[in-house]
């Protein structure tokens, strides 16, 4: 009996234990919760005054390089109208030049030109006569020759005429003795050149 | 016989002529009736030549086949000799001067040659004579275009 109400005892002292040592963990878990609730409320606040000392930081850059950069282009521009007034007198000297050069070029060529004009002229007139007279003596020749051919060609044709008449008119005017005379007379003369 | 024979063949359809005739009767000695011997001789046969075939059968007195063919032959180995002459005229001859011409060579030149007569228009007159590749041109058309035309007519164009 004893034993177990020793045993009994003792288990209730170690709850007892075990309940009081629960106790006091929950209440450093229920501190540290608090603190980490400060902590980043801490933080938070820290951060928020960060970003506000940033935002009107830069703020305060941007309305200095507004400043500067409104200066800048104020210089940028006369330096650009400064060169852009060098550069159209530069610009008005090269053409000028260049109109000077074209004029003085244009001169020449036109010279050059009416040089050539004038000697083509004079050597393409010299050659139209050379034309005009080879052409005329070739036409004189071929007229030449072709009233020879033609003459030729009617004489030809007049001699055949003729002796195509002859012979029509020869052939019916002889009888068959006179044909048969004809043929002993071309024997006889045959014998003599001894063909038959 | 010869020169009787080239009596009766003077120019060259004559010659043409009894050839083929003669063939007709070689082929009738050993037939009857209308391709026989004698019926070819009286129908086909040119009289003329006829009547020599016949003068012939008749000195060989019974002549049979064997001696009508033997004439044949005598006759067929003498034609083979002619000779021909062309003679080309401007006309038409008629038979009269083909004869006379046929006598004319006869008794300069000798038998056994055969007119050729050829027409060309164009000879007019006289004639061109061929011989044995001999030729002569004694027509009035080499005459004319002997003439020289051109300068006879051109001296008056």
């Amino acid at each position: 009996m004893s034993l177990e109400i020793t045993a009994i005892f003792i288990l209730c002292t170690a709850l007892a234990v075990v309940l009081s040592a629960y106790d006091r963990k929950v209440r450093e878990l229920n501190k540290l919760k608090v603190r980490k609730q400060e902590f980043e409320d801490k933080a938070r606040q820290r951060a928020e005054n960060i970003i506000s000392e940033a935002r009107n930081r830069a703020l305060s850059i941007l309305e200095e390089v507004k400043l500067d950069a409104g200066k800048e282009e104020e210089g940028v521009r006369e330096k650009l109208d400064e060169v852009a007034r060098l550069q159209v007198i530069d610009y008005k000297n090269k053409l000028h030049n260049i109109s000077n050069y074209i004029e003085r070029r244009l001169n020449e060529e036109a010279d050059n030109f009416r040089i050539a004009l004038e000697t083509e002229t004079i050597g393409t007139q010299q050659a139209v006569a050379k034309k005009i007279n080879d052409k005329y003596a070739r036409l004189e020749q071929e007229l030449e020759e072709y009233k020879k051919h033609r003459w030729e060609e009617i004489e030809s044709k007049l001699a055949e005429i003729i002796k195509q008449v002859s012979q029509k008119v020869l052939g019916k005017s002889l009888g068959v003795q006179e044909h048969s005379d004809l043929i002993i007379q071309a024997l006889e003369e045959a014998k003599r050149k001894n063909v038959i | 016989m010869s020169s009787e024979l080239w009596d009766v063949i003077k120019t060259k359809n004559d010659l043409e002529a009894a050839k083929e005739q003669l063939e007709l009767l070689e082929n009738g000695l050993y037939r009857r009736g209308a391709g026989g011997f004698e019926r070819v001789l009286e129908s086909r046969v040119r009289e003329e030549f006829a009547e020599i075939i016949k003068r012939k059968i008749k000195k060989v007195n019974n002549a049979g086949i064997n001696e009508r063919n033997i004439i044949i032959h005598e006759i067929k180995k003498e034609l083979t000799k002619a000779k021909m002459i062309s003679i080309t005229v401007g006309i038409d001859l008629p038979i009269s001067v083909i004869n006379m011409l046929h006598e004319w060579i006869m008794e300069r030149m000798g038998e056994g040659i055969v007119i050729n007569v050829i027409k060309e228009i164009d000879v007019i007159a006289g004639a061109k004579i061929e011989y044995e590749g001999r030729y002569g041109d004694y027509s009035w058309k080499k005459l004319l275009e002997a003439f020289n035309w051109k300068e006879i007519i051109g001296n008056r164009v």
